[in-house]
Formats: C-alpha cells, structure tokens, sequence
C-alpha cells in the first residue's frame, strides 16, 4: 500500500507523520474521516476542526474528497497536510471579547447546575448587555415580620455588563425584594464586590457571590457597604458566627469531574471560588 | 522606512546603562562604532508562566521583523492584517526555557478584512510551513494588528487560529495595534495561552524618512 507524509495540527502541536498508508482506491473523504477519528482515539484530537472544516492539502492544491489520491496526481511519499478552510483574527474589543468569554462561561455554569440555575434572558441590545438568572434552592430573606424572616427559596437576579466594563464591575440587581444589608431597598441594587478585577472575576464569581450572599454565607458588614441599615443591624444583632446565621443551601458547581480530573469552569479563579466558599463577614 | 521602535529602543539602552552604572557594572556603549562583525539590533522580551510546570520563553526579535510588521500594518489601515514569525526556537533543558529568536515575518495574503476582523486561507498555512521546509527555520507563531482595539488577544484569534495552528508548547502570538503604538506577545501559560498582556512594548510607525 502506498505511503505519504502527513502534516496534521492537534491539541498537542502540529505533528508528521512519516509512511502513512492509504489505499489506492481509498476516498480522499474517507481517509480524512478516518484519520481525524484514528488520531482522536490516540490522544492526538486533530486541532482546527473550530475554524472550519478540514481539508487535505497537497501541493498547494486542496484534494476532492470524492476522488482517490492517484487520481489526483498524488504520488507515495508525497507530502500532505490537513488544513482548515480559513482562519481569522478580529480585535473584537476587550470588552466584547470579555462579554462574550463571559457568556459562554454563563452557558458552562447552567449546564451544570439544572434545577439551581436557569439563564432567563440575555440582552445584547443596548451598550450594556444584561442577563436575567434565577436561582432555586438558595434561602433568602425576603422581608423581616414581628416574628422573624419570611424566607423565599427563589431568586431572580439581572446582572449588568456596565458601559465600561472591564474598568467596571459586574452589576447586579436583584428582581424580587431581598432584605439583605447589601442589597438596596429603593432600587435592588446587590452590593457583591469590595474591589473587582474583570481579569480575576468574571460573571460566575458574580453568580456565585449573588448565591453566597443571597444565603448569608458572605455579608459585607463594614458600613460603607451597608444598603439597607436595617438589614445590616438586624445581621449584626444576631451576635452569631456568620456560619451559625448562614441558611444551608446548595451551591453552583462550578467543576466538572472526568475521570480523575477535575475541570473547573474557570481555572483562573479556583482559589477566589475557594475563598468565596468560606462564611466571613467581611469577604465581599 | 523606519519605525519609532529604535527611540524605544535608544531609551531602553539608556535606562539599562543607568542600572548597570548604579550596580557598578559597565556601561553600553552609547556612540556608534564601526563593528567588523555584522551586530543587528534586537529586542528581548520574557515571560515567567505563573503554571510552574510550563517552560518561561525568551524571545529575541531582530528589529527588522517590526520594520516589516509596521509597514504592513501601516499599509493595511483601517483593516487588520497579520503573518507569520519565522526563526529559530532552541530548548534549555537545564533551567526549563524556550529560546525563540525570529527572524522574518511572513505577511499573510488576507482573504477578507475589515477594522475589526481579518481571515486567511490555508493558501497562508501551507506556503509558510512550505517556506519552513526549504529555510529550514521554525514556524514560531504568528502576529496580527488591532486598530485602535488594544492588545490583546480575542476569542476569535484564539479559538479560530491560535488554538488551531500554534498548538506547540512554545508557539506564540504578537498583537499589535498600529494606531496606539503598543504590542505585546502571548505565550501559553499552563494548557491556555494568556489572552491579556502582561507586558506590552511601545512600536509605532514613523513612515519613511
């Protein structure tokens, strides 16, 4: 059987393949289907698949895949290359590109948390994008009575990608009324950060601290955080450890597990998702 | 054709000439000499991975390669271009680092572009890994511009082209913006390559003189 020289770009670099055999009545489609699945199977998932559909390349020409290689005046030993139809580049922006980063981790987040997290709706019409989520199974206090907390287990929340982000945080609103020492009572806004930083944080940190705070698991306690003072003095009156104040409640995964890996949804911000994990009253 | 770069360049010897008079060294030569051997300028730019088990990358760059880049960039505005870097890549087993040294850009023949946006061919792809065969030098990565964007890279330089063609360990990307007069290389960082600068460099276009 004839032999080639195959150039192929996968996960791991762009790698040669010396006596590659292929048939001589073999498709060209065929073989490209196959060695794409040959390669995959041993750890070499062919790279360039997301730029378009691949191509064998030969001689500056591009094979029909509905013809043999002897067909096409490819001679053994020759050389060939699996290439992608185009590539592209595009400075987008930071912002849009950080935006659109930022949804696609929005995406990862829903996907695994059904029934704790569902996306309502993405707005992408204005200069500040906003999506709506709401979150189940997180208790929260929705107003105070004589005789203690009403509690709400769902939480709807718009989540706002300011005109200057990244300069800007994240802004968060919540949709229902949350009696909660960060949370404004007049407009809803939800208080999350102390100090942002888009390259650290990102929206499922804000999703994640919108849960943790919802639950009280973390309070901004110093006063210039305070939106609502009653909230806050009602939090500090109850002379708790923040654990002991905190209401249970599942939270978001934010990994996936395969094998015996773990795959975060972010790896950048595993240790600030750790810390963020630990009740602390002055974690915001 | 000349680029700003060598003010740059002139200031970053200059300020290297302090430091090693204030820690007793000696000074680089500030006149021009008449060298018997060919010297060519060049600019040295390093990156220390926070992932400690990804190699650091110095990369040297002839100053000619950003002539070439600027003029390309320039010629193209308002639309993005780019290219690909080629020169020699050696490895320091001892101290875990990447060695780039490039020497020429290969401006690619873009088959659309626009201010925001550029796309090129697997034309591009094979003819500069064709070129690489013949010179026997490496493909170490590859630039692009973005007009008054910024410098960094976006998701579709990544997904669309970094991750698709520059997938070995020590592949890198140049981003320049030619109307800002700033670029910065990307470098992989553990399995990702690092989509925000952490150092960018002055290069601005002085058209001929």
């Amino acid at each position: 059987m004839p032999a080639y020289r195959l150039y192929v770009d996968t996960e791991a670099g762009e790698l040669c393949y010396e006596g590659v055999q292929i048939g001589e009545d073999e498709l060209v489609g065929d073989f490209l289907e196959g060695i794409i699945r040959e390669l995959e199977e041993t750890g070499a998932a062919v790279a360039g698949s997301s730029a378009g559909d691949l191509r064998l390349i030969w001689n500056e020409k591009e094979l029909d895949v509905s013809a043999t290689l002897p067909e096409q005046g490819v001679a053994p030993d020759d050389t060939l290359r699996i290439l992608a139809e185009t590539y592209e580049g595009g400075g987008i922006g930071l912002r849009q590109s950080l935006v659109e980063s930022d949804l696609q981790l929005l995406k990862d987040l829903e996907d695994r948390n059904p029934g704790i997290l569902n996306v309502l709706s993405i707005d992408r019409r204005s200069l500040e994008e906003t999506v709506e989520v709401r979150i189940s199974g997180t208790p929260g206090i929705e107003r105070l009575e004589s005789n203690g907390p009403v509690l709400r287990n769902e939480h709807r929340f718009r989540f706002v990608f300011p005109r200057f982000y990244p300069e800007m945080a994240i802004a968060c609103y919540c949709l229902d009324p949350l009696f909660h020492p960060n949370v404004s009572p007049e407009t809803l806004f939800f208080c999350l950060w102390a100090r942002f930083s888009a390259l650290e944080n990102n929206i499922v940190q804000a999703i994640c601290r919108a849960q943790a705070a919802t639950a009280l698991r973390i309070v901004n306690i110093r006063k210039q955080h305070w939106l609502n003072p009653q909230a806050a003095q009602w939090y500090i009156a109850q002379g708790k450890s923040p654990r002991e104040v905190a209401f249970p409640y599942k939270q978001l995964v934010t990994f996936s597990v395969a094998g015996d890996r773990i795959r975060w949804i972010d790896p950048k911000d595993t240790k600030n998702r750790l810390k963020s994990n630990k009740p602390t009253r002055a974690h915001l | 054709m000349r680029t700003r770069f060598d003010q740059w360049f002139k200031k970053a010897i200059t300020n290297a000439s302090e430091n090693a008079h204030d820690i007793g060294g000696s000074q680089w030569p500030q006149y021009e000499k008449n060298y018997a051997n060919p010297v060519g300028e060049v600019h040295i730019w390093e990156y220390q991975p926070e992932d400690p088990e990804t190699a650091a990358v110095q990369i040297v760059t002839q100053t000619s390669v950003y002539d070439a880049i600027c003029q390309q960039a320039h010629d193209a505005l308002p639309n993005e271009t780019g290219g690909f870097l080629l020169g020699q890549v050696g490895r320091d087993i001892a101290r875990q680092r990447w060695h780039l040294y490039i020497e020429y850009a290969e401006p690619v023949v873009p088959l659309e572009a626009d201010p925001t946006h550029f796309t090129f061919t697997w034309r591009d792809v094979e003819r500069v890994r064709t070129l690489r065969g013949k010179t026997g030098k490496a493909l170490i990565g590859w630039y692009h511009t973005h007009p008054d964007l910024g410098v960094f890279l976006s998701r579709t330089d990544v997904e669309k082209t970094h991750n698709s063609l520059f997938n070995d360990e020590f592949q890198i990307a140049l981003v320049f913006d030619p109307i800002r007069g700033t670029a910065a290389y990307f470098c992989r960082d553990g399995k990702a390559v690092k989509a925000v600068p952490h150092d960018e460099f002055h290069l601005e276009f002085r058209g001929d003189t």
